[in-house]
């Protein structure tokens, strides 16, 4: 008699891997045998949305997958929690996980927010999606002329991810205004949103496709005159839909107009798409901006 | 060389039971594939860990997934016509022949075929109690009480 006992363990955890991780961890109980395979899953989902739920035992329970799954490739990776949980545990289970090599898909989301995202992430060679919620994104500060090396070399690992294909990232937190890069040549979808930065230096977003932007500017602080998106602007050039997401962004593409580029792909036109009850007035100049061009 | 459609193989089961199948449907499964690709199929494909009820269906799979086959990525329709097709063809079986679909498709390496049966399993796994999964999969249970309770403990998360 053929039962789920004569099957090998790789592929009881093949069968585990379609379950959520809270799912197979209730066959832990089932054997000895069954103890710690639930552990072992190439897809691992971790949510705590809930802050009634106990903090510890999310907590010791995610350490414990982590641990007993040693170096067992996890390709798909969620993480979602209150900072509650702490930076140093949030930061030292990512690098767990992207230090496995192979991971694929990264979500992160902490709540409100978290500090910033840890670089091993951006050195990353197998990533191809990554979601960030509530993440600060490193940046160069403006006026720190001894620490801009060691800013630089930290911030390069962030300037270039070879092989990132989608990459959002939402980031509100940014106290500091000053340069950031997107040396992303793979990159197929970008959704940036944040305040907008004083400059954009380095640009190559050459195989995106699809743009969401949601630039805001910093209350209460003056932009230099020096200010100046351009670049951001002109990396665009190859996308096909493009969606400014908030009235500013939508003013920057005004103020800017000139370096919006000719958008480059005649096959699909290029469709900004709006949210037309905000701000049908201002949206209606950048689609004309777009088509024109 | 005949091309992949005419081309004919003579797949054997560990029973003694012959089915031909045409090329494509033979390389569905990748273990065939690579004993094609080297040559070594001039006569009947031995399958020593398969028998011809196992052999029969998993060749019923694999050519409704030739001649089903999705157009291409985006063919949204023809994924969701054979979806419907695999739930359907799974529901004729009992967990026993679900177990050895799942080892000869591990067997003869057919990726669409072991996760659709792996999920099949996890699928009678979900929204169980422990012991109803040990009912229906004929596990042993092998902890004390306190090594159970143990367990609990360290998985509370889960168990909340």
């Amino acid at each position: 008699m053929d039962t789920i006992s004569d099957l090998p363990d790789e592929i009881i955890i093949k069968i585990l891997s379609f379950l959520s991780i809270d799912e197979a961890a209730l066959t832990s109980i089932l054997s000895k045998r069954w103890r710690d395979l639930f552990a072992f899953t190439p897809n691992l989902h971790l949510y705590r949305s809930n802050r009634t739920q106990c903090l510890s035992n999310f907590m010791d329970f995610v350490e414990r997958v982590l641990a007993v799954s040693g170096n067992y490739a996890i390709r798909s990776f969620t993480l979602n929690c209150g900072d509650d949980v702490g930076s140093a545990h949030i930061d030292r289970w990512v690098r767990n996980v992207v230090k496995r090599g192979g991971v694929l898909d990264l979500h992160l989301g902490v709540f409100p927010q978290h500090d910033s995202l840890v670089f091993e992430v951006f050195a990353c060679e197998t990533l191809v999606t990554l979601t960030l919620d509530g993440f600060k994104i490193p940046r160069l500060p403006e006026d720190v002329s001894l620490q801009i090396g060691w800013e630089f070399r930290k911030l390069s690992h962030f300037l270039s991810c070879p092989t990132l294909k989608r990459l959002t990232t939402f980031s509100y937190y940014d106290d500091l205004l000053g340069n950031i890069s997107f040396d992303y040549p793979k990159l197929v979808y970008l959704e940036y949103s944040s305040h907008l930065q004083l400059q954009y230096p380095l640009v190559n977003l050459d195989s995106l496709v699809e743009a969401k932007l949601k630039l805001s500017t910093r209350v209460g602080v003056s932009y230099p005159a020096s200010y100046n998106p351009s670049n951001l602007l002109k990396g665009l050039r190859n996308v096909k839909i493009l969606d400014l997401y908030s009235p500013t962004t939508v003013k920057i593409f005004e103020k800017f107009h000139e370096a919006v580029p000719v958008l480059s792909s005649s096959r699909v036109p290029c469709a900004a798409i709006m949210n037309p009850n905000m701000f049908a007035q201002a949206s209606r100049k950048v689609l004309v901006y777009c088509h024109l061009l | 060389m005949a091309s992949s459609s005419t081309n004919k193989f003579v797949l054997k089961s560990n029973d003694d039971v012959s089915f031909e199948v045409t090329e494509a449907v033979a390389r569905e499964f990748q273990v065939i594939a690579h004993i094609i690709d080297d040559d070594c199929a001039k006569k009947a494909i031995p399958l020593s860990n398969v028998t011809g009820e196992i052999l029969s269906k998993m060749i019923e799979y694999g050519k409704k997934h030739i001649e089903e086959a999705p157009v291409d990525e985006e063919d949204e329709e023809g994924k969701k016509k054979l979806q419907i097709w695999d739930e359907e063809f799974m529901k004729q079986f009992n967990m026993e022949i679900v177990f050895q679909l799942i080892l000869a498709s591990n067997y003869l390496n057919n990726k669409g075929l072991l996760d659709l049966t792996c999920c099949t399993v996890a699928d009678h796994i979900k929204d169980m109690t422990p012991d109803e999964v040990r009912t229906l999969f004929n596990v042993k249970n092998d902890y004390t009480t306190e090594e159970e309770e143990e367990i609990r403990k360290e998985n509370s998360w889960a168990f909340e």
